[in-house]
């Protein structure tokens, strides 16, 4: 079953007036074989094999990639409904190790695919297929690697997540020491402004030697 | 790995196309009778969370080739334990189930399906039964009848 | 009247106990007996003391005057047969009187003034609605000798009916009386029927040639339950202390409902004005003020959700909802053409295909696919103000009429029937059973979980053409049309019966209003509405939404799209029907409660540009709220819809011009003559009467025939 070609055209083919015939077969394939209904163990015919392996998946073209894709989806979903089905009656499906097997099965073909594309986008781009990565400083000063997200419209200012490069002590001393340098250099200027705003005639005409009068 | 990578697309990109799509579905039960009773051409599915009306409705359409007229999505937040639940202004969420999303499928209106019933003959109590009828079989066999099982060995009467 | 449960241990049980009843009885509490009588316990006969104490006090001194009245009435006292039926089922205890078994039923015992106390048994069992077997247990247990049982029994049964017949309104005082006489006493050995007593036979042959009583309830026949009865069938009992003999109201608790059905006609009918009326009957819940809510502390219990109605959205959500809006309204649908209605009208069209051919080229109707809802409406308003003009010279009752266009018709109803939304399949017994305690109230419900849920309508129409004089109706509210079912007997309801979410309804927050185009408190002179013309335009958006289309082009051509349509349209046309007629109803101060006593006649046009369906419609009743044992209603409402007839076949958008085609039925062989319409200066030259239409005529006359029509 694993191992033999699907001929699932028709499921890829869309077909817009399907009979009403068809429709409970339809169904079924969200559902088992209905002699494994009730089973605490598959019987050894009815038992899956193992999953695809890598090389045995490089060996195969894209359009049957993209076919066996479909039907691991497919027996995906059908697993998933039986198990639902088990955990509300409070039972234990048979052969549980199915979904973990078609799910490597499906990892493995994803990898497959993704190292074909990532083959040509190399060959022909120069950067690779898969999804940028960018290095960002953590409120922790921990750095991680995050996938980059596109967006319609530049950043706010400050909403952007940068990394901030890690520096030894002479360089980390002086950063801070440059800006509280910066910091108090602004804050006299601003203060020199305010001084000189509220500075009166009388002050400039009587600045030395004039009795100093406080407000009282 | 196309659903896992949100590629914008602006005015004039071809269509977005998801070769190998991600999404898994499963058919789910509702009940015969009740406020939650759907009519027969309604199928009930548990989607993934990530999943639109729209995905749904491509995906049943193209996949499995099945009449779909109308899909209503229904988000049911998971189950919290709280440490103690009673009091409402200290409480604190200690554990919470995952989201789950259920769609109502509408298939055109000459469809039906109903749930299979699975669970009525098990194996475990079909193979309890046979066990039982073999021990009863056996006893025939055995003498079962006239033999006394339970009677003192090793005690010689004279003793 | 409250009895004080006096804590007194030291007294003998049962000398509290008859205490407590004699307490019931006399409607005095518990202490004032103790202080009449004296306190001395002695075991036997103990209960005659207290009674005899009683006797001597003042106030029971006009009881014994009561007596003697009341014996003479009760000698043409009827039984009535339900009360006879238990009476047969059961025997009398055998007396046990100092080792000697009376039997009752030997004629020839002396039976010292058992005479005079059967009818009193009977009339006593009647009047508290329980069955005389009880009344015999009570009066036998713990009593040793005959003459204190059956003494005690008279007195007992002769106060209550003293107490039940002084207070003629049949208020049901004995509450507590009742729970003592139906809790299960010792019974000793057993009993033989009253049947078989010889004075009270004749009165039974009486009975029995009696018709059993028909099970329809009105407003003489129906009257107050107690207080603590609730509306649903009693649940089914674990143990012998909740065993309940009810009567045939309160089995099922129709009882109350019943009652509530008519005392709020009541409450109705007494309302001055019809706006008093209808906010009466409105299931409209405002929501809680900020300062309610701000008042409500934590130990307060939780203000409850304010009820909701069921929107109906102004064009069908669902795809298959005509036989859920036929049980909603409760419409029987019947789809026949319209011809022998309008038979006799014979309008002329030909104004009306220029004028209307103008308007539509003027608005850039084009082939109709691409028309927005908005410019739909104002083209229908067009259309009739075109018809209207036409004949408007012929009919002179037309300048009275009154036309509203952008009209606003709302109406709100309550449904009966929903008590399914209670179910529940229990998991481990696997059986369907009703749950009502501890389970929330369905939205839209009463809150005590009735499965009436309320509806509301909010309808946009194009247009509207309203008169003082009422429509004629279609048949009379005594006829047997009226009362033809709205499904067919093989229909299985179930398939249809799903809650309201299944079919795209969502709760409607905003209040409710009962307006046909117009307000009851607003002073409309024209009041009937005479036909209304309703725009299906986003019926098409939404049917290529359901078929998983980008536009409206394929719709036409698809089977199930046109299926879709039609289904759509009929129960649009069902509903908005039914919301005019209902809300007209209103304004006339008819009620859900009172029942409306003539009928509603209406006409519609409904189309989505294209496609026309014509309706005319009648209300017949509007009480489907309630559902329930003895609630008889068999009126349906009735409509018949014909449709859909097509605007025009083709349309040429070079020379703008439509083309119908069009079955002459005056050829012998019914051959269909393909018209061609050509500019309008060629057509004067070949003008011919079948020749000249572009539009379908068919429609065209359909429109002015229902304007003219009486």
């Amino acid at each position: 079953m694993w191992r033999s070609f699907p001929s699932l055209v028709s499921s890829v083919v869309r077909s817009q007036n399907a009979p009403a015939i068809r429709f409970s077969s339809t169904m079924k394939q969200f559902f088992d074989d209905e002699a494994n209904f009730g089973k605490a163990e598959l019987r050894p015919k009815n038992r899956p094999g193992r999953s695809w392996t890598e090389e045995e998946l490089r060996l195969k073209s894209n359009s049957d990639l993209h076919k066996l894709w479909y039907v691991c989806l497919k027996e995906r979903n059908m697993l998933i409904t039986m198990k639902k089905a088990h955990i509300s009656r409070a039972r234990n499906m048979p052969n549980p190790e199915r979904i973990d097997r078609v799910q490597e099965s499906m990892d493995r073909i994803e990898a497959v695919v993704h190292e074909r594309n990532d083959a040509v986008f190399k060959l022909e781009t120069g950067e690779s297929a898969a999804p940028r990565k960018r290095t960002i400083t953590s409120f922790a000063g921990f750095t991680y690697k995050k996938q980059a997200i596109e967006h319609y419209s530049p950043p706010e200012a400050s909403k952007k997540e940068y990394e901030t490069p890690y520096l030894d002590d002479d360089a980390y001393m002086m950063q801070k020491l440059w800006q509280e340098k910066e910091f108090m250099k602004n804050r006299d200027r601003l203060d020199d402004e305010k001084r000189r705003e509220t500075r009166t005639e009388d002050m400039d005409r009587f600045k030395r030697g004039a009795p100093r009068v406080f407000n009282r | 790995m196309t659903t896992r990578l949100a590629r914008l697309w602006q005015p004039g990109n071809p269509q977005r196309r998801v070769f190998l799509p991600d999404f898994w579905l499963a058919v789910v039960e509702s009940p015969d009778v009740g406020r939650n009773k759907l009519p027969r051409n309604c199928v009930k599915f548990e989607v993934d969370p990530r999943m639109s009306r729209h995905d749904i409705r491509e995906y049943l359409t193209k996949i499995y080739d099945l009449p779909v007229r109308d899909v209503r999505t229904e988000v049911q937040m998971g189950d919290i334990t709280w440490n103690s639940k009673h009091d409402h202004q200290y409480k604190k969420a200690m554990w919470k189930d995952d989201d789950k999303k259920f769609a109502y499928v509408f298939m055109s209106k000459g469809f039906t399906f109903s749930y299979p019933k699975m669970f009525d003959s098990l194996e475990e109590d079909l193979e309890l039964i046979k066990a039982k009828q073999q021990q009863e079989d056996l006893k025939d066999k055995l003498n079962e009848g006239y033999a006394n099982r339970n009677r003192r060995v090793g005690r010689f009467l004279a003793v | 009247m409250l009895v004080h449960r006096v804590q007194c241990t030291h007294y003998h049980h049962q000398l509290d106990f008859h205490a407590r009843v004699v307490a019931h009885v006399l409607h005095v509490s518990l202490t004032t007996i103790y202080h009449c009588c004296s306190m001395r316990m002695i075991h036997h006969n103990k209960q005659l003391e207290v009674i005899m104490a009683l006797q001597l006090h003042p106030t029971l001194l006009n009881l014994q005057m009561l007596i003697f009245i009341v014996r003479f009435e009760l000698e043409i006292f009827k039984i009535h047969h339900h009360v006879l039926q238990p009476l047969r089922a059961i025997k009398l205890p055998v007396l046990e009187d100092h080792h000697r078994i009376l039997d009752l039923t030997d004629t020839n015992v002396q039976i010292p003034c058992f005479q005079f106390i059967s009818p009193y048994v009977y009339a006593a069992s009647r009047t508290i609605n329980c069955t005389v077997s009880h009344i015999f247990r009570f009066a036998f247990m713990d009593s040793h000798t005959v003459e204190s049982r059956f003494y005690l029994f008279s007195v007992l049964s002769r106060t209550i009916l003293i107490i039940s017949d002084s207070f003629s309104s049949r208020i049901f005082a004995m509450h507590g009386l009742k729970r003592t006489f139906l809790i299960r006493t010792v019974c000793r050995g057993k009993a033989s029927t009253a049947a078989d007593l010889p004075q009270s036979s004749q009165d039974l042959e009486q009975t029995n040639q009696e018709d059993t009583p028909v099970k329809t309830a009105n407003a003489s026949t129906v009257y107050r339950p107690p207080y603590y009865r609730k509306p649903h069938k009693h649940h089914e009992p674990k143990h012998m202390l909740q065993e309940e003999f009810t009567n045939a109201g309160d089995a099922s608790g129709a009882g109350v409902r019943l009652f509530d059905y008519f005392k709020t006609a009541e409450m109705v009918n007494s309302m001055p004005t019809i706006k008093e009326k209808i906010d009466l009957v409105s299931p409209y819940e405002r929501p809680w003020t900020r300062a309610e809510k701000t008042w409500r502390r934590d130990w307060h219990p939780t203000l409850m959700a304010t009820r909701k109605a069921w929107g109906i959205p102004p064009t069908p959500a669902h795809f298959d909802t005509l036989d859920y809006y036929k049980y909603l309204t409760k419409t029987r649908v019947e789809n026949k053409l319209l011809d022998d209605f309008y038979q006799g009208l014979r309008p002329p069209t030909a104004d009306l295909q220029n004028s209307f051919q103008n308007t539509m080229k003027s608005m850039n109707f084009g082939d109709g696919l691409n028309f927005s809802d908005e410019d739909t409406q104002k083209l229908f308003g067009s259309l009739i103000d075109d018809a209207m003009g036409g004949i408007a010279h012929n009919v002179s009752r037309l300048s009275d009429h009154r036309v509203a266009y952008d009209v606003e018709s709302e109406a709100f109803w309550i449904r009966s029937g929903f008590m399914f939304l209670y179910d529940e399949l229990d998991i481990s017994t696997k059986k369907d059973t009703r749950r009502l305690n501890n389970f929330p109230k369905y939205i839209g419900d009463d809150r005590r979980k009735l499965g009436e849920l309320a509806f509301v309508h909010r309808d946009k129409l194009a247009a509207q053409v309203r008169s003082k004089e009422p429509s004629a109706p279609l048949f009379s509210l005594d006829s047997e049309d009226a009362k033809l079912p709205v499904f067919d007997a093989d229909n299985n309801i179930q398939e249809t019966l799903f809650s309201p979410k299944v079919y795209n309804l969502w709760p409607d927050q905003e209040p409710l209003w009962q307006c046909p185009g117009y307000h009851a408190d607003s002073g409309e002179t024209h009041t009937y509405g005479v036909l209304s013309v309703k725009s299906l335009r986003p019926l098409r958006k939404r049917i290529s939404h359901w078929m998983g289309w980008e536009n409206e082009n394929e719709l036409d051509d698809c089977e199930e799209a046109k299926q879709m349509l039609d289904d759509g349209a009929r129960s649009q046309a069902v509903i908005s029907m039914f919301s005019t007629l209902c809300a007209q109803a209103h304004t006339h101060g008819f009620t859900q409660y009172t029942d409306i006593t003539r009928p509603f006649t209406s006409q519609m046009i409904l189309s989505d540009g294209l496609n026309f369906y014509f309706a005319v419609g009648q209300l017949n009743t509007l009480a489907i709220n309630v559902e329930c044992d003895g609630f008889v209603n068999p009126r349906t409402n009735f409509i018949q819809i014909e449709g859909p007839h097509r605007l025009f076949d083709h349309y040429d958008p070079k020379e703008g011009d439509y083309q119908s085609v069009r079955e002459d039925l005056d050829v012998e062989n019914k051959v269909q003559v393909i018209i061609f319409y050509f500019s309008c200066v060629m057509s004067h030259l070949f003008l011919q009467r079948r020749a000249a239409s572009g539009l379908n005529e068919k429609v065209l006359e359909r429109v002015t025939q229902m304007l003219m029509k009486q």
